[in-house]
């Protein structure tokens, strides 16, 4: 066998493994042959967004709307979040997890990790120190301060330039979102990330079907793939809406650290934050460009 | 992007192989650890040397339908003349919308069902009723009638005299909190539900500020995430009330 066969050879191989069995549905291959998102027309998107909530109704019993609302114009998303105020009680972790329809177990899905550190050591610079596993009886503990970390919505995204397969792009609102059909479960952006913010479902999507959020958007929380990588999407399902909503971690933060607003409307409390606080970003020197803001009001 | 979708499934093959090889190579090196911060090395060489967009540089003006602004130049109507300028004195006016009414305990709303009978006693003095308020804010400095008023109890008073009803209570606070007051009617302080470019509700300061002892609470913590190789398994969900919320949390074995 010349090299010329060999390669003839693997190639029929692969394209067998890569097309599905003939005694496969045709949702199956519906499914299999989804076209990318952001390729769709309209009428692509409608008639995918009708096979999904049909599928959902049949494995979950529910209706699930499944939601395609684009970017509105004129928008850049950004986030503050006050480092004098935030108490590490987790609320937003939860609020999040139920929100975005996470997977509860196997393996656990937060898209919100609370750091915790020590007055007067190491911080920013070195988030290595830091306790994510605090559990005292109250928050805030004695002689410690408290940092969430999520996604950061890069406006420079390296989970979006190593992406071989372009599942995970930057909206034109700048949201970073992954087409999970797309996904093909690499995990490149999950190394890349600087701030740990991108998690990987390693097996099926298991929320209890009475605590499903059934209003979802195809780019945020509708239920997730095995093998896909998912992330926070600034609750898209919600903010995309006309009037847009607050996201949920800012709705249910019980000190009001957590805001949320337009960069580009110099009157929004994001703009006013920026302008009036002093604000730092997370692991500036990487030039990832963040539109998420730390700040400190006291 | 042109690629026919057949041709994209054999390249995604092309990247698993490496892929895979190179996510292994991570993981044995540790970095792919799920925890913030684990640097990753090369991402300087990604970091792009041009200069970086600043979003909130951007020139656009923000002239969009959607962004209404429901905070500007709309003092609240109040009862009460002075008030209303105090609105009008900074950048943005008085909200108009707020989550809840004022958290006042059942039942003790109008004052005056007692207090209309009795003559005010204006003396500093230990209380014989009233034994759950516990005046601990700067209470040297301070009593009961510097904010309630002797004569007529169902209002507020401010230091210029004026009377404001319980509604406005933030009036109040902000005599002597005015940065936090700025910063509060803009949303900066405290907090704002609802349409981030739409109505806004606001939670009053005595939401969150026990008005006699201000300092906030310590909270109890939600549950920890389940560390990784240590037998914390999720046996199942809870569900918590916050402020008329549920959400779920996990309950470990
Ligand atoms: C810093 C200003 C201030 C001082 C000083 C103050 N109060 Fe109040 N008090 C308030 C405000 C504001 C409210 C309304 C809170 C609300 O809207 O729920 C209030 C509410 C109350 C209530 C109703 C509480 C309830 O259970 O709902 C009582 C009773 C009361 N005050 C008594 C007192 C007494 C007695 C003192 C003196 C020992 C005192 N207050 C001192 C500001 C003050
Ligand atoms: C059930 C009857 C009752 C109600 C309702 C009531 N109070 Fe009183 N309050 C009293 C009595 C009795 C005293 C006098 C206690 C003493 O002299 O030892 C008092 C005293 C006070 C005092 C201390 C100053 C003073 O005049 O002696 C303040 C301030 C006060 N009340 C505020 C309020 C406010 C504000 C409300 C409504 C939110 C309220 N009270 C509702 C019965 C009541
Ligand atoms: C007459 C002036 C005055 C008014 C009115 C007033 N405060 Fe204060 N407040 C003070 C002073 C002075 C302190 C500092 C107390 C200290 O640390 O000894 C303080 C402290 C506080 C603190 C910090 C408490 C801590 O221990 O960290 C909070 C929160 C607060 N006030 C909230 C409020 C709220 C809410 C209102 C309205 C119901 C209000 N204040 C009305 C004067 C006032
Ligand atoms: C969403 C809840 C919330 C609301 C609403 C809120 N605060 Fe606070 N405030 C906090 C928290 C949390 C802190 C920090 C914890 C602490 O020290 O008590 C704080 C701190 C303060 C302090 C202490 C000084 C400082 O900067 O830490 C003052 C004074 C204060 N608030 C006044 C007000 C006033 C006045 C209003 C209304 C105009 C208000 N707050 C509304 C949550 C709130």
């Amino acid at each position: 066998m010349d090299r010329r066969d060999f390669l003839k050879g693997a190639a029929i191989g692969m394209a067998a493994i890569a097309i599905p069995p003939v005694n496969a549905s045709a949702s199956y291959l519906e499914t299999f042959f989804q076209k990318y998102y952001r390729e769709m027309t309209p009428e692509d998107k409608k008639k995918v967004v009708e096979r999904l909530e049909k599928e959902y109704r049949e494995k979950y019993h529910k209706d699930i709307r499944v939601k395609t609302t684009e970017a509105i114009p004129g928008v850049l998303y950004g986030y503050g979040l006050d480092l004098s105020r935030c108490i590490g009680c987790r609320r937003c972790v939860y609020a999040c997890v139920t929100e975005n329809n996470l997977s509860r177990s196997n393996p656990q899905i937060q898209y919100i990790t609370v750091l915790q550190f020590k007055n007067g050591e190491k911080w920013v610079t070195d988030l290595e120190e830091s306790e994510k596993y605090y559990n005292p009886e109250t928050v805030p503990a004695p002689d410690h301060f408290y940092m969430p970390v999520q996604c950061q919505q890069c406006e420079d995204p390296p989970c979006v330039r190593v992406c071989p397969t372009q599942a995970t792009y930057k909206a034109e609102d700048g949201i970073v979102v992954v087409d999970y059909n797309w996904c093909i479960g690499c995990r490149y952006c999950m190394a890349a990330c600087p701030y740990g913010a991108r998690k990987f479902n390693w097996g099926e999507w298991n929320v209890p079907t009475d605590q499903i959020n059934t209003n979802t958007h195809y780019l945020g929380n509708r239920p997730k793939i095995k093998g896909s990588v998912e992330k926070c999407t600034f609750c898209i399902q919600r903010v995309r809406e006309v009037p847009g909503r607050y996201t949920a971690c800012v709705e249910i933060c019980p000190v009001g650290a957590r805001k949320f607003g337009n960069l580009l409307d110099p009157a929004s409390e994001i703009r006013l934050l920026i302008e009036t606080k002093r604000v730092f970003r997370l692991k500036e020197e990487l030039n990832t460009n963040p539109k998420f803001y730390y700040f400190f009001s006291l | 992007m042109k690629k026919t979708v057949i041709g994209k499934r054999l390249t995604m093959f092309s990247v698993v192989m490496p892929a895979v090889i190179l996510v292994f190579f991570l993981t044995i090196t540790g970095r792919a650890e799920e925890k913030p911060g684990a640097p990753v090395p090369g991402n300087h060489s990604q970091a792009s040397p041009q200069a970086v967009p600043q979003p909130t540089a951007s020139p656009q003006p923000a002239n969009q339908p959607n962004v209404s602004k429901p905070l500007s130049a709309t003092p609240q109507q109040t009862d009460n003349a002075n008030a209303a300028d105090a609105g009008k004195e900074t950048r943005f006016g008085i909200p108009k919308f707020f989550t809840t009414k004022p958290p006042l305990t059942p039942g003790i709303f109008p004052c005056s069902q007692c207090h209309a009978a009795m003559t005010p006693n204006k003396q500093r003095r230990e209380l014989g009723f009233h034994q759950d308020v516990v005046l601990n804010h700067a209470t040297k400095q301070r009593w009961c009638l510097d904010c309630h008023d002797a004569n007529d109890r169902d209002k507020l008073k401010l230091a210029n005299g004026d009377l404001i009803p319980f509604t406005e209570s933030y009036f109040l606070c902000g005599q002597c909190h005015g940065n936090i007051f700025r910063d509060w009617k803009t949303g900066i302080h405290g907090k704002r539900i609802g349409y981030w470019n739409g109505e806004k509700q606001y939670y009053l300061c005595v939401n969150c500020h026990n008005q006699h002892s201000p300092k906030f609470q310590p909270l109890k913590p939600l549950p920890m995430p389940a560390r990784p190789h240590s037998g914390d398994v999720v046996k199942g969900t809870t569900s918590v009330d916050i402020e008329g919320k549920k959400i779920y949390i996990p309950v470990y074995k």
